[in-house]
């Protein structure tokens, strides 16, 4: 601990080398723009990417590919704001009150907040990784099945209604979320569930394409009828381009409080960033006085899970690299990248390659003050993407999407698969039903699933598993209350209406007996 | 009409025909890897890529084509056309285990591919909890038969929970099987002593065997491993004959000429006799064990049949 000063400042010198600026600095813009660019991935462009960081030294690869994986989610959430366009699904959430702003002229105020988010968020995911990375890779260790289990229990039970719009109909749109997510190989048995004979689902439905179907296609389809010439530019006043002091009262909380849910979630093994900012809406809509205003243009429901989602990024670091195992497929292949530069990821790696480890820490501060810098005035230009007439727009962005998805596993099905998801989700948009909790149910349903059952090979059938370690009591505890008190509340509800009905014949009797 | 048809037909062949071999490769060659980039099997490809582009003056570009363990990779360069510009990166996965894995699979491992060079084994670890009083595999048997459904293993790929359960059925012990999506949590999992055990590849667990956070007791060759010359074979100590490691090799579509396949093999073999890609290689926990096409080749037909038969043993349905 008391060398950890001395480390960093280490670490700043070897971040600031201009060799290792200039590659960070590739890194972050290279991130950056891959991030706006709709479902072009992180993984196909660091595979890409990864040749060239053969011939260069080991810290200055590693500063480069960390680089597009932050620096991608700072562009990740423009689109989902301005377009209703998830070009990540990390930042698929942030469309449910991002996306209402921009209708009401305010998607600029709402990126000035994501920008805030973001950089708070990942500011304190770097407090973390150098303060406390130790003490957190051991809470980690205590997360085992059973804990995850009940956390996405908890999860599911608190995002169920993350959607304005009937309880009903969110439910079950989550109910198909958590059918949808069991298409694929079981890993218990290996049996290909609901796969049609289908090889490539053997690997389940595409998230990516879960995300951009159900919210970029499906909305495109609705707004192609809607909206008939024009664009979103009468929308947007100059003014509304920065955040208002009340705009940033109302951000401060939810923000903070997205960024203890994502760092936290970061350290659970399997769950990364997209997780993250699920539950720090659902979380956030559950504690609001007003829940009623999230999916209206809440700035709450825009602040808490982007903070969410970068501190995950950032603290997703802390077990890869300070155990050397990777919290999802980007940071597996970091470290691939490492080990090809001869360099073994492990519990060693801070104490036997300082350079890479504290110069890495280093240059997310770099990096991200860099992403900030060119993010900020970016703003205005991005808002005037709205300029461009829906005709040229869409078709591009489509497109965008197209290529995007393509390139995850180098296969036309991505494609196809993306845009029945998009029909589908455009015949739910008809009918009523909000898509967000299919890709909630969607993304915690399988994890729900091969964790409980995983818990339950290990206890042996014991159910009482669940209850025993006091963090998998706390959080069904937690799920007990919320079912509970929502149907309270609901009761609660309906007997006040009774009541208000009851006592309208009474007044109409005591008039009469006046 | 026909004829004509005919007729094009035969310059074709005598234009492209002969010359195929002289000036391969003239464009750039794809590999297409069954795995995740960042996985080991991907790894190694690129290693090995980055160094045969120079050799054959073209670059090589790895593609990943990930799912249905592999069965969509192979599928794809099966069908591929044969003139050695669509190789594939097979495994004991796409060319053993899918065999009985699978009951109607869309390739067949023996008569869709012509083997080209092999790339390497991967050696796997026995690895335990530090905590349980195990020591060596004699250790382990005896625990386990002390201790009748106390010890769970944690299975991260099929090759894993193929070799626990033929372990766990040559040695008379019970093994409870807890099957992961990856090797990352289960290892979390074992390292926190939710579950006993694993076999696990070297290089996914090296650093944790070094910090002592797990106990490597075995490797599962044959023969010891050069590089940890002192950890004993599952062979020697408790199963004579216990000798399963993962493998990787270059495959190249039935029908692709001769003369490419050797070539290709020749400039493979070079590669893997270079110091620094052995030594990288090595870093890796793949171990180069180069032979010549026609070896491999009986190579790959006899892990076939192994795996296969090892996969349905271990009781693992076809799907």
């Amino acid at each position: 601990m008391g060398d950890t000063l001395p480390n960093l400042l280490h670490g700043f010198s070897v971040a600031l080398e201009p060799h290792n600026l200039m590659w960070s600095f590739v890194g972050v813009l290279i991130g950056n723009v891959i991030g706006v660019l709709p479902g072009m991935g992180i993984m196909a462009t660091i595979s890409i990417l990864l040749p060239l960081t053969f011939g260069m030294p080991p810290v200055a690869a590693i500063l480069m590919l960390a680089g597009i994986y932050y620096g991608a989610q700072y562009g990740g959430a423009i689109c989902s704001i301005l377009l209703n366009l998830p070009c990540h699904a990390s930042h698929a959430v942030t469309c449910l009150d991002g996306y209402p702003m921009t209708l009401q002229g305010r998607g600029g105020v709402a990126l000035g907040i994501t920008m805030m988010a973001a950089f708070f968020g990942a500011a304190f995911g770097i407090m973390q990784m150098i303060f406390f990375a130790p003490f957190l890779v051991s809470i980690a260790f205590k997360f085992g099945p059973a804990e995850v289990c009940t956390l996405m229990l908890l999860g599911l039970l608190a995002g169920a209604t993350l959607a304005r719009g009937s309880a009903l109909k969110g439910i079950a749109m989550t109910v198909v979320g958590l059918v949808l997510g069991t298409v694929g190989t079981d890993v218990d048995t290996g049996t290909a569930r609901f796969t049609f004979g289908a090889l490539s689902l053997y690997n389940g439905v595409d998230l990516v394409a879960v995300a951009l179907g159900f919210f970029g296609v499906a909305e495109f389809l609705k707004s192609v009828n809607t909206i008939k010439v024009g664009n979103l530019a009468g929308m947007m006043r100059i003014r509304d381009l920065r955040p208002s002091r009340a705009d940033l009262r109302q951000a401060a909380l939810p923000i903070l409080r997205g960024t203890v849910i994502g760092s936290l979630c970061s350290l659970i093994p399997g769950t990364g960033p997209t997780i993250a900012s699920f539950l720090a809406y659902a979380a956030e809509k559950r504690i609001s006085r007003t829940p009623g205003i999230f999916g209206q243009g809440a700035i709450a429901g825009v602040a808490s899970p982007e903070a969410s989602t970068h501190s995950a990024v950032q603290a997703d670091f802390i077990p890869t690299m300070s155990l050397g195992i990777p919290g999802d497929a980007v940071m597996a292949l970091i470290l691939g990248a490492l080990i090809i530069q001869g360099i073994q990821p492990g519990p060693q790696l801070m104490t036997e390659h300082p350079d890479v480890f504290w110069g890495l820490i280093a240059s997310f501060w770099v990096g991200n003050i860099l992403l900030v810098i060119l993010n900020v005035p970016m703003i205005g230009v991005w808002v005037k993407l709205l300029q461009i007439p829906f005709r040229y727009l869409f078709p591009f962005a489509l497109f965008f999407i197209c290529v995007g998805v393509y390139s995850t596993n180098n296969e036309m099905f991505g494609v196809v698969q993306t845009l029945v998801i998009g029909v589908v989700g455009y015949g739910l948009l008809r009918l009523g039903f909000h898509p967000a909790p299919i890709l909630l149910g969607f993304v915690l349903g399988p994890r729900l699933e091969e964790n409980f059952r995983r818990a339950l090979t290990l206890s042996r059938g014991d159910l009482g598993v669940f209850v025993e370690s006091p963090i998998s009591a706390f959080f069904v505890a937690l799920g007990v209350t919320l079912v509970v008190g929502q149907i309270f509340f609901a009761c609660r509800k309906t007997r006040v209406v009774r009541d208000l009905a009851g006592l309208v014949p009474d007044a109409k009797g005591a008039l009469e007996e006046s | 009409m026909a004829r004509i048809l005919a007729l094009i037909g035969c310059w074709l062949c005598l234009v492209t025909g002969p010359a195929v071999a002289d000036d391969y490769p003239n464009k750039f060659v794809t590999v297409i890897v069954p795995f995740a980039a960042g996985s080991g099997s991907d790894t190694a490809a690129r290693v090995i890529g980055q160094y045969l582009g120079p050799k054959l003056g073209q670059s090589i570009i790895v593609e990943n084509r990930v799912g249905a363990t592999g069965a969509i990779a192979s599928t794809a360069v099966a069908r591929a056309t044969p003139n050695g510009y669509t190789l594939l990166l097979g495994t004991n996965s796409t060319h053993g285990s899918n065999s009985a894995l699978y009951k109607k699979l869309t390739y067949d491992p023996v008569k869709d591919f012509v083997g080209v060079a092999d790339t390497g084994v991967f050696n796997y670890f026995l690895v335990v909890n530090p905590s349980l009083p195990i020591a060596s595999v004699a250790d382990l048997i005896a625990y386990g038969k002390a201790n009748p459904g106390k010890l769970a293993y944690a299975g991260g790929s099929s090759t894993s929970i193929v070799m626990a359960e033929t372990f766990a059925k040559e040695t008379g012990v019970a093994l409870l099987k807890v099957p992961y999506r990856s090797n990352p949590p289960a290892l979390t999992d074992v390292i926190a002593g939710r579950v006993s055990m694993m076999f696990a590849d070297m290089s996914s667990t090296i650093s944790f065997v070094k910090a002592g956070s797990l106990r490597a007791i075995a490797v599962t060759t044959r023969d010891r491993s050069p590089q940890y010359p002192d950890l004993p074979t599952i062979s020697e100590t408790a199963v004579k004959g216990f000798d399963l490691a993962s493998w990787t090799g270059l495959f190249a579509p039935a029908g692709t000429p001769a003369a490419i396949v050797e070539k290709l093999n020749h400039e493979v073999n070079a590669v893997l006799a270079m110091p620094e890609v052995q030594q990288r290689l090595i870093s890796l926990g793949v171990e180069p064990t180069p032979m010549s096409a026609s070896d491999f080749n009986s190579f790959a037909g006899k892990e076939v049949e192994k795996w296969s038969r090892l996969v349905k043993q271990a009781g693992i349905e076809p799907e």
